[in-house]
């Protein structure tokens, strides 16, 4: 009997030293136990004029494609501010790089580009990033993507990108787009996929909103004040808000002169029925609220004639295309409270401004305070009498 | 035990006698009650007046000037219309007189107009915008003389009030504050404020209603009312005169 219950433990004993070995050999060769994988971690657009979380910052629209300017420094928050738009993506790479591996980004509208043929040249994903330098891969790896090469539909890999003629124009940025794109992060080893990552539903928006149909505008100091119009069955439903473009008007031709009074048509940069030219550079006001019909133009220089129109926004700042211009020109006017103090009126300053004449201010306080204390003692003993003659 | 007789006596005259039966029979207790001669014994006590107030404002800041009237050309000589809210602590009430306390108040309001062109040659019209706000506030003594409403059952109270007032103020244009060589368009004024008035009792339009409103939320009378508001509220000269001369209306009512 115990020769029988040695010879168990034993077998027990053995068995177990070989699953230990077998899961310690598993840990500790992730070539044998460990295959080599993806991890999303972050995907963000990096842009000099932050979004915020009301307008999609995650959606790249028509500003963030103009502005992936191929002569700019690429955005850095410290260094390049103001620096060129990106798509940044941030990867986790888990299991050995071999040596024929390499990191690949395509996009596509619906394509699964996981599947080779979708990737061919007659398929219907676009390579907006490769990186096939496998020693050059990281274990947390950042891989930027450009917004015009998305829009552009050209892969990457046919492209120069150091040959700033040969990138894609502003042009490709003026394509009817609204689409939901996939990105596909795909880490290849030779011609297969061993593993990939995708940012599902990354919305590409460069179309703005349909424009008000009419405007009408006065002058005011340094400012404009515009109304439009929009009937009802026109309204678009992609409408957030408006912006308000106004650019010099251009030469001594007709309508140069609008006056304060305004006049429509005189030339200037912006055109109505296109697009605002060089994205915000004109613009001199914005408003939010499909609903809104009025806004003011600022900053603008008294005695100056400018073209002023206006153009729908959406939900990710894209703006549409201009209504009709009108011409008129900001004028000094003289307000209410510079007519009191050119009349001699010594209000104002603030109100804390009591220090030019403290002395009143706190002789009424102290005359105040007196008064309040004395009525208060007289209360104290008007009843102190009267609970006193209670007593006797 | 006389009262419980006294009141099934009268239960047997008056009360149906099924009813009578059924109460009896429940074995409740007969309930007692008192005869209320005077309504008013159901009144609660007096604290203090509310009021809810309304007056066409006329800031009085011409009067700074001899000839000039830059209020009048920049908003014309329609006023600002204020509203506002006032309560009273009924500090001292004298029997057959009236009481006397403190009270404070406050009101606001605001007058709109449009800057012209400098130029006055300059074609079309001004949209440049301008705003005025005043927002009077103040600590008075408050005597009201309820006697003919108490004692001569007329509706009609009279009262004054005296004291203390400051206002703020802003100038605006352009939907900011309005700025000449740096020095901002709003302040601070101090002054004084008096209120001379009339108010007509509510109670008797509807006397159960106003038993009512007592009993459930504790509001003794209503009023309407309407005084004579003047107010000097310059810093004492060294500002811009933002008192007004004017009129007062609304509704006061006393817990």
């Amino acid at each position: 009997m115990v020769t029988f219950l040695r010879a168990c433990l034993h077998s027990i004993t053995r068995a177990t030293s070989w699953v230990i070995l077998g899961m310690a050999l598993f840990i500790q060769c992730p070539v044998w136990g460990q295959s080599i994988s993806l991890e999303s971690q972050s995907y963000r657009v990096e842009r000099a004029v932050e979004r915020s979380s009301s307008e999609e910052p995650f959606a790249v629209n028509r500003q963030d494609c103009l502005d992936d300017d191929p002569t700019k420094i690429d955005y850095d928050p410290r260094d390049a501010p103001d620096g060129r738009t990106w798509i940044r993506f941030t990867v986790f790479v888990s299991g050995n790089i071999k040596n024929n591996s390499r990191l690949e980004i395509w996009v596509s509208q619906g394509a699964d580009c996981t599947d080779r043929i979708e990737r061919q040249p007659s398929g219907r994903c676009t390579q907006v990033y490769k990186n096939s330098k496998a020693d050059t891969i990281q274990r947390s790896d950042v891989a930027h993507v450009y917004p015009r090469i998305v829009v552009g539909d050209t892969n990457i890999e046919d492209m120069d990108l150091t040959d700033v003629d040969a990138y894609p124009s502003t042009e490709v940025c003026d394509q009817a787009i609204d689409q939901a794109y996939t990105f596909y992060v795909m880490l290849f080893e030779g011609d297969n996929v061993v593993s990939n990552v995708q940012w599902t539903d990354t919305r590409v928006d460069l179309l703005g909103p349909d424009p008000p149909t009419s405007i009408s505008t006065k002058a005011g100091e340094s400012t404009l004040y515009v109304e439009w119009k929009i009937p009802s069955e026109q309204e678009d439903p992609d409408t957030q808000g408006f912006s308000l473009y106004c650019a010099p008007a251009e030469g001594d031709g007709e309508g140069a002169d609008g006056g304060a009074g305004g006049a429509s048509g005189c030339r200037s940069a912006l055109v109505p029925g296109e697009l605002p030219p060089d994205g915000n550079r004109y613009e001199c006001g914005t408003v939010t609220g499909r609903g809104t019909r009025k806004g003011t133009a600022r900053g603008l220089e008294n005695g100056t004639t400018y073209a002023v129109a206006v153009a729908a926004r959406d939900l990710v700042k894209n703006s549409g295309v201009l209504t009709e211009t009108e011409c008129l020109t900001p004028q000094e006017v003289t307000t209410f409270f510079e007519s009191y103090r050119a009349s001699g009126g010594r209000g104002g300053g603030g109100f804390c401004a009591q220090a030019r004449h403290p002395t009143s201010i706190w002789g009424v306080l102290f005359a105040a305070t007196i008064g309040v204390t004395i009525w208060r003692r007289r209360i104290r003993s008007s009843a102190a009498t009267v609970s006193s003659g209670a007593r006797s | 035990m006389r009262l419980e007789r006294a009141v099934l006596f009268m239960g047997l005259l008056c009360a149906p006698g099924s009813a009578l039966a059924h109460e009896i029979d429940a074995g409740n207790p007969p309930r007692s009650e008192r005869r209320i001669d005077n309504i008013d014994e159901l009144r609660s006590k007096r604290y203090g007046a509310f009021e809810m107030r309304i007056a066409p404002y006329f800031p009085a800041i011409d009067r700074e000037f001899s000839s000039a009237t830059p209020y009048r050309d920049a908003f014309g000589k329609a006023p600002a219309w204020t509203f506002g809210l006032e309560t009273d602590w009924q500090a001292l009430r004298i029997p057959h007189f009236g009481s006397i306390g403190p009270g404070v108040g406050w009101h606001f309001g605001w007058r709109n107009g449009t800057a012209d062109f400098t130029d006055p040659d300059t074609p079309g019209e001004s949209a440049h915008p301008q705003r005025i706000w005043v927002m009077p506030m103040y600590a008075v003594g408050v005597l009201r003389l309820d006697v003919l409403k108490t004692d001569l059952s007329i509706p009609i109270v009279p009262y004054a009030k005296f004291g203390f007032a400051i206002n703020l103020w802003e100038a605006r244009d352009a939907y900011k504050t309005s700025n000449v060589d740096d020095v901002a368009g709003k302040g601070l004024e101090y002054g004084w404020t008096s209120h001379l008035g009339l108010m007509i009792h509510l109670n008797p339009l509807s006397a159960q209603q106003a038993t009512d409103m007592d009993v459930s939320i504790g509001i003794n009378d209503a009023y309407v009312f309407a005084e004579w508001w003047y107010s000097d509220v310059s810093s004492f000269g060294k500002g811009m005169h933002v008192g007004s001369n004017t009129v007062c209306m609304g509704l006061a009512f006393e817990f």
